[in-house]
């Protein structure tokens, strides 16, 4: 998956005084690049940035019929079985991660299996802090990039 | 077990005991805790309340 340069911008801006922060910041993200199949995570990341209502960024690798698409995930034919209980998973772990239901979190464990799963919600977890911090900083400095 | 404030959800096991994520990102993800915690530029009070309101949040009883 592609870097994201808004926000890794965003970061590079308010953590300059904090190397250290944006070090391991950096390398968590790169980390669940590393640890999830890209265009599955692209797609996830693209969901919480509708739900959240952050900028969509450039150079995410996925063409812009399946972007068009992603709203309509639960029946565009664009998207595999996997894609999508991930997709609802993700839905979920955005609006309100403490009441996720098991059906929906046992959907993908059979998707991608008990390592896969582990994997794709820690690296989904980084994807939505980096979003979420993003949103944030924009709202609180100026000087942060959109 | 019901919290006060908080719904009480039944749920089963959703992995294996011993399961991780690899071993890098789960690295990665707790050497960002840490420096995110080191940083002493807020308040206690407030870092106490964002601790709590995360820990709610993510259903986590430390």
């Amino acid at each position: 998956m592609a870097e994201h340069p808004s926000t890794t911008r965003a970061f590079d801006t308010v953590l300059a005084d904090r190397p250290d922060v944006l070090e391991h910041l950096s390398a968590a993200h790169q980390a669940a690049l590393d640890a999830v199949e890209p265009r599955l995570l692209e797609l996830c990341r693209r969901r919480i940035g509708s739900l959240l209502g952050s900028e969509a960024e450039e150079g995410s690798g996925l063409d812009d019929q399946t972007i068009a698409a992603l709203p309509q995930w639960p029946s565009s034919e664009l998207f595999s079985e996997t894609e999508r209980v991930c997709l609802a998973f993700t839905e979920q772990f955005v609006i309100d991660v403490a009441t996720l239901d098991d059906p929906t979190a046992f959907a993908v464990v059979e998707a991608l299996g008990a390592q896969g799963f582990a994997d794709f919600a820690s690296a989904l977890l980084v994807v939505e802090q980096r979003q979420r911090l993003q949103l944030i900083w924009q709202q609180l400095f100026t000087e942060v990039p959109t | 077990m019901t919290i006060a404030g908080s719904s009480s959800i039944a749920r089963q096991a959703r992995l294996p005991r011993g399961t991780h994520a690899a071993a890098p990102l789960v690295n990665a993800l707790m050497q960002w805790q840490a420096a995110a915690v080191r940083q002493d530029e807020v308040d206690p009070l407030t870092t106490e309340l964002v601790r709590l309101r995360c820990a709610s949040h993510h259903d986590c009883h430390t």
